[in-house]
């Protein structure tokens, strides 16, 4: 079987598999399921960002959270203390993500002007001003308890929060169901656009200035717009998963986007693959599951050392991060490419055995 | 006037130490410890298990080592990245950071971390204010720490050898100078003098640290950058800029609260730092970083 | 296109108390093989770095035609084809030769991060016509065989080759190569300077070399440029150059070849181009 066929048959069959979902898990699991693919999109645009572009930004979570107030504050009706605009769900995404980039945008003088390491401590700055003005202006953020999130129609169809109930194939089909395809197609477009800006002009301009800025310069590459321009792509891609994640809570509270969040993104491009949308994708699936399945194995007792409540062993949120900060030390010693990297290098092996 | 002068200079002091620790680890080694929160909270955390029983100055001798000991280990693991990139090492300190904190969550959970320390909740009376003995402490070690970690860096040959190292490891080695050995002694500082802010971050008027207090350590990184990552002088001097800024902004908030709120003081550091890395990116100190595209 | 000369007037660099170049001019003029030597540490590099835009001189002035470069930021320079080839290959290793190579196309495209990301018909028109434009390049260049190899996998000499045709695919009016044969065997550095004469002949464009092979640049430059210390020691057609007493002595100075044996082979090279 030749190499194309062998991909033809794994996309379709993914795709497939991708489809049924609803069908499979169960409302807590497809759940976690809407939040992999919605971290996917944020953590497609840090990868693109931090990979491709050779920028450090500690602050995507700021990012994200300025997607899903945006989206919050646009399409909710204004009440007596909350800040509100009542625009049509479609809209108020749309203007979520606008936002998210001006955001970006915003920040990229500084941006333009550091590079590496002091990048990244002015992005530290982000999250600690953003984690106040979100603990102070009330009218904006609801406070600590949070906001409700409006529900996301389109064209009368209903595809997010309480729906009517709708049986099909024995499932039923509501609100998290619905979403579950709407966040698929976005990550799916997502991961396209993405690809397609990595492998095209603009991802080979970030490339040599990531890797050369004086080479890149004299292939005429305007280096402050570059940045500016990747700061503004990576934010719009963060403040559109911002969205999806207000989607699927359906109540956003500050404390979902603090620091935790921004280093779980890092993370994530980390066991991935610096620079893959691929490994972006992946390391995001699995930063996300893995907390859940290890709470659900340990409740059910499969697993003695886990346990959520935190008596008898640790959670699986808290397991998960030591697996993780272990595995960030791994993939940085002994793979700088992570998880893409390995997969890169496996079949490079299987070609040459199939081919000798 | 007296007391909020008072009160940013002690709080100056726990932010220089804790800077100052940040910054023997840049020169030393050119990576930024991120997981120093971290190294700080599991300081803190031994020498509340061993307090009660050996007594408060043994356990903080202990704790201290510990957390040297600890800031080793990292050195050797952010070591072991084969292109010795800096910004690789320092990114791989955000995945050391997450596996500590997770294992110091687990331990600590909800309760409060206390080191016992000798100084209580007693006040001074100084000049018709209050101020509490443990921030004079602060103030009066940390103003020796930094004293002798200056005098190390200029009178002893490892201070010199760091310094060499500083500005050129290359010629450095090749003059003998063993990098292995000046960056082990730098993180050796960097831990302790992390211990030893948390120690006074814990006290009085503070309750404890709890398992999330290591982002508190964070809080000391407008202070590098204000006054220069690589300068210890300006550790010291951003650590005063911090404090006393957060100091006077904290007397100011009872006028502007309704406006800006309690935690605004907390975000004045981070403010400070964004303009001064706008204007002056490389700090007040620190060597000018060649920007050249 | 316009043939325009490279000027540089009194050109002064200074970092901190070191001063790198002192009141350096020279001039290229168009359609000509320009090369500039000196003994290491002369001021070479610092003085492409300067006409690049990537220092800037504290004194004097850079023009090419009648614009001056040192008013413009490096992709400005770049846009008023000012082509370079580095020193260091700055290659993307795990690319294609193909795809380092259009990076040189940069600044005559267009497609940003939207036109791309859809894929919109404009953006993809627009790479399909660069790639074949590059391809012809590639040929000039005598690169066809390699062109979908990753540039990493290739030896030193192709990746020396491939970094000077991304130089010549940017389409500049001026070409500057530094130290281009650094490195080579004799058989390749021979590969290179015949390129480099084709570039003049066939496609009209200005060459600035940084070059320390003597013989090869004797037999290659129609213009020489010598720099020591910073200062231009010398200035004009390589007999002329290779003539002048203080030539000599920079190099007799610096170097452990034998006064003889340097004079000898400066003398063939003569011999060989009259």
């Amino acid at each position: 079987m030749s190499d194309l066929i062998w991909k033809r048959s794994g996309i379709a069959l993914v795709a497939v598999l991708l489809l049924a979902v609803p069908f499979i898990l169960e409302n807590d699991m497809l759940g976690v399921a809407i939040v992999c693919l919605a971290y996917a999109v944020a953590a497609i645009g840090l990868t693109v960002l931090v990979g491709v572009g050779g920028q450090l930004s500690l602050a995507h979570g700021f990012f994200v959270a300025v997607g899903a107030y945006a989206y919050t504050v646009f399409g909710s009706p204004k009440g007596e203390h909350l800040f509100g605009f009542g625009l049509p769900p479609l809209i108020a995404a749309i203007g979520a993500v606008v936002v998210a980039a001006f955001a970006g945008l915003a920040f990229s003088p500084i941006a333009r002007r550091l590079g590496g390491l002091y990048l990244g401590m002015a992005s530290l700055a982000l999250v600690f001003i953003a984690d106040y003005v979100f603990q102070r202006v009330g009218a904006l953020s609801g406070g600590s308890g949070g906001r409700m999130v409006p529900a996301f129609t389109v064209g009368g169809l209903q595809l997010s929060g309480f729906t009517k109930h709708l049986w099909i194939a024995g499932v039923d089909f509501g609100g998290m169901q619905r979403l579950w395809y709407l966040v698929l197609i976005v990550a799916v477009l997502s991961a396209v656009a993405a690809l397609r800006i990595v492998r095209g002009r603009p991802g080979q301009a970030l490339q040599l200035m990531r890797d050369n800025p004086a080479a890149a310069a004299a292939m005429g590459v305007n280096i402050p717009r570059a940045k500016s321009g990747v700061f503004v792509m990576s934010s719009a891609y963060a403040g559109l998963a911002g969205v999806l994640i207000a989607l699927q809570a359906q109540t956003v509270v500050p404390h979902t986007f603090s620091m935790t969040l921004s280093l779980n993104l890092l993370v994530m491009i980390i066991l991935g693959g610096l620079g893959s949308v691929q490994g972006a994708v992946v390391g995001a699936v699995v930063v996300n599951l893995l907390p859940a399945i290890l709470d659900k194995l340990g409740t059910s007792g499969a697993l003695a050392f886990i346990d959520p409540t935190g008596v008898r062993g640790m959670s699986g949120g808290l397991f998960s991060a030591l697996v993780f900060g272990a595995a960030v030390v791994l993939v940085l010693i002994f793979e700088p490419l992570g998880l893409a990297g390995l997969f890169r290098r496996a079949v490079r092996r299987a070609s040459i055995t199939r081919a000798g | 006037m007296l007391e909020t002068l008072l009160q940013g200079l002690s709080s100056s002091s726990i932010y220089a130490v804790l800077a100052l620790g940040f910054v023997v680890i840049y020169k030393g080694t050119k990576v930024v410890n991120l997981a120093h929160g971290s190294v700080m909270l599991l300081g803190v955390y031994v020498i509340s298990l061993l307090a009660p029983r050996l007594g408060f100055w043994p356990g903080a001798v202990i704790g201290i080592l510990v957390g040297a000991a600890g800031a080793v280990v990292i050195q050797f693991m952010t070591n072991a990245v084969r292109s010795k990139d800096h910004l690789v090492m320092t990114i791989m300190t955000i995945g050391i950071n997450v596996m500590i904190a997770a294992e110091l969550t687990h331990e600590i959970g909800d309760a409060t971390v206390f080191t016992g320390d000798p100084w209580g909740n007693r006040s001074l009376s100084i000049g018709g204010s209050s101020f509490p003995v443990s921030r004079l402490m602060a103030l009066i070690v940390g103003s020796v720490l930094i004293g002798v970690i200056f005098a190390i860096f200029r009178f002893t040959q490892f201070g010199v050898k760091l310094r060499a190292s500083a500005v050129d490891a290359e010629t450095s080695s090749l003059l003998g100078i063993s990098q292995r050995s000046v960056s082990i002694w730098s993180w050796v500082i960097g831990g302790g003098l992390a211990t030893v802010g948390g120690i006074f971050l814990a006290a009085f008027p503070a309750n404890g640290l709890d398992s999330g207090s290591a982002t508190l350590a964070m809080s000391a990184i407008p202070a590098i950058i204000i006054g220069g990552m690589d300068s210890a002088g300006g550790a010291v001097l951003g650590g005063l800029i911090v404090g006393c800024g957060e100091a006077v902004a904290r007397r100011l908030i009872p006028e502007l609260a309704p406006v800006l709120g309690d935690s605004f003081a907390s975000v004045v550091p981070f403010i400070l730092m964004l303009a001064v890395l706008l204007v002056r990116p490389s700090g007040l100190f620190g060597s000018k970083v060649v920007q050249r595209v | 296109m316009m043939a325009r000369s490279l000027t540089l007037q009194d050109v002064s660099l200074r970092f901190g108390g070191i001063s790198v170049l002192d009141g350096v001019s020279f001039t290229v003029n168009p359609g000509s093989i320009h090369a500039v030597i000196g003994p290491n540490g002369a001021g070479k590099s610092s003085c492409f770095n300067v006409i690049s835009g990537l220092y800037r001189a504290t004194a004097g002035s850079v023009h090419f035609g009648d614009v001056d470069l040192c008013r413009l930021a490096p992709h400005q320079i770049a846009a008023q084809g000012v082509g370079r080839a580095f020193q260091n290959i700055a290659l993307a290793p795990h690319e294609t030769v193909l795809d380092n190579l259009m990076v040189a196309r940069h600044r005559l495209t267009r497609a940003g991060m939207i036109s791309t990301a859809l894929a919109l018909p404009s953006a993809r028109r627009e790479a399909a016509a660069h790639r074949q434009r590059v391809e012809e390049i590639a040929i000039f260049v005598g690169l066809t065989d390699v062109l979908r190899a990753p540039a990493g996998t290739l030896s030193y000499g192709w990746r020396k080759k491939v970094e000077l045709a991304r130089a010549l695919a940017t389409e500049p009016d001026i070409l500057m190569l530094d130290e281009p044969v650094a490195g080579m065997p004799a058989g390749e550095k021979m590969e290179i300077a015949a390129l480099i004469r084709a570039i003049r002949d066939a496609l009209g464009i200005s060459v600035v070399l940084v070059e320390h092979d003597m013989p090869m640049v004797m037999s290659l430059a129609d213009h020489i440029t010598v720099l020591d210390f910073g200062r231009r020691i010398a200035d004009g057609t390589p007999r002329e150059v290779m003539a002048d007493f203080h030539v000599i002595q920079a190099y007799l100075g610096t170097t452990d070849a034998p006064a003889d044996e340097l004079a000898d082979a400066l003398n063939q090279e003569v011999a060989d181009r009259a």
